[in-house]
């Protein structure tokens, strides 16, 4: 908005509160111009356009940090969650896991097997979480900062590789309880 | 003469400083013999056929299987030694609940070779299954499922069947036909190992093995007796 439209329509006529300055060259003192200004026009807030901008670059790189945190925290949950599903499904197939192997089964065809459902969850859990976040993404921009967001497809191989990879990763441990299951206990009658 | 088929020698197995499963026990089990183990509970009977299965390692002593001395293996060579070699009955049947009679059977080709679905028919149509193949193990008779299970041990054609108290389950009628099943294998020839409490059922294959506190107590061919 122009400036003496502001002024009009707040009956405020050569009323200025703040003042941001810029200049057109480098090495121009911005800082003293904008002090000069404070000192010449009462009740005048002068900054520099170059420390506003630096002051909203310090907070867009906090949120950029605390959105990092979310991250490392949402992906260490997930963890988890791979984590405790396949230890359940180890422990209730033991049998299955035990008959397997009697009939012929070595370790490396067990642990291929459980790494492939880790990997079918870790690809299913990459692809919902993709478009997901795409969604909540458009909801906050639209509701939060009144502009869409842009939807960046190469950010989708960099999703899938991330959670396949924190899928097998957390998948190791029950995975070797799968490989240390001994047919002859579990089988055994009663 | 009769071929040694399985060596023992001197086989002891502790499961802990107090529990001695089976203890020096040595003999020989000849190629193409229904030898039955027979022997009070906690008498090293299942210990016995686990270690000829290749499921379970003595503490000490030597097991020769056809001249390989499986107490050397590692467990992965074990594992492909059980696979090409020996099949497994369990008193449970132990059959994979969600897949069908004709499934559980591939599932052993699987991790033998390759799967081939008319030879898995072939064998179900052999234990008489033939009209079951769709059948998912909760809607089969226990014979039924057993006989699924010998299906799924028959089905890589191993030299030797062990069975752990295959009837234990089953009703008198599945029993027999379980059994016939069992007497026509080792009509063609396959060596055979069953654990069994029942005196009768011991008896109809052709030595009896008595175990008493992991020793051999008796040891006789029925023809014999």
């Amino acid at each position: 908005m122009n400036l003496q439209v502001a002024q009009d329509l707040t009956n405020r006529k050569d009323k200025l509160h703040v003042v941001q300055v810029s200049a057109l060259c480098n090495e121009c003192p911005v800082e003293t111009f904008a002090e000069e200004i404070e000192g010449n026009i009462p009740y005048v807030e002068a900054r520099s356009v170059k420390q506003l901008v630096s002051s909203e670059m310090n907070i867009l790189n906090k949120i950029e940090d605390m959105m990092l945190l979310v991250t490392i925290v949402a992906l260490l949950a997930s963890a988890l969650g791979v984590m405790t599903t396949m230890t359940t499904s180890v422990i209730e197939r033991q049998k299955e896991i035990g008959l397997m192997k009697s009939i012929g089964a070595e370790d490396r065809r067990i642990v291929s097997l459980f790494l492939s459902e880790a990997a079918i969850i870790g690809v299913m859990g990459g692809v919902i979480g993709y478009v997901v976040g795409v969604i909540l993404a458009q909801f906050i921009g639209l509701s939060v900062f009144d502009m869409p967001i842009a939807i960046r497809f190469e950010v989708i191989p960099v999703a899938l590789g991330v959670s396949l990879g924190v899928s097998l990763l957390a998948s190791a441990i029950p995975v070797r309880r799968a490989m240390r299951v001994e047919p002859a206990i579990v089988l055994r009658g009663e | 003469m009769a071929k040694e088929l399985i060596k023992l020698n001197s086989l002891t197995k502790l499961y802990d400083s107090e529990t001695r499963a089976l203890n020096d026990l040595t003999t020989t089990l000849n190629k193409g013999d229904w030898t039955s183990i027979m022997g009070p509970s906690g008498s090293g009977k299942t210990t016995l056929l686990n270690i000829i299965g290749c499921l379970d390692l003595p503490t000490s002593g030597s097991v020769f299987i056809n001249g390989t001395e499986i107490t050397n293996l590692n467990r992965d060579d074990l594992t492909v030694f059980r696979r090409e070699n020996i099949g497994l009955i369990f008193q449970q049947y132990h059959l994979v609940p969600y897949l069908t009679a004709l499934e559980n059977v591939m599932m052993a080709q699987y991790f033998h070779s390759v799967v081939d679905e008319d030879e898995a028919i072939n064998v179900l149509e052999k234990v008489g299954l033939g009209d079951r193949l769709d059948h998912i193990p909760a809607h089969l008779s226990g014979g039924e499922q057993q006989r699924v299970a010998i299906a799924r041990a028959l089905i890589n054609e191993p030299e030797i069947l062990l069975a752990d108290e295959p009837t234990g389950n089953l009703d008198q009628k599945n029993g027999e036909i379980v059994l016939d099943l069992i007497k026509k294998l080792h009509d063609e020839g396959h060596t055979i190992v069953l654990v069994t409490h029942n005196q009768d059922i011991g008896e109809l294959g052709d030595r009896l093995i008595k175990l008493i506190d992991g020793r051999i107590h008796t040891d006789h061919y029925i023809k014999e007796m």
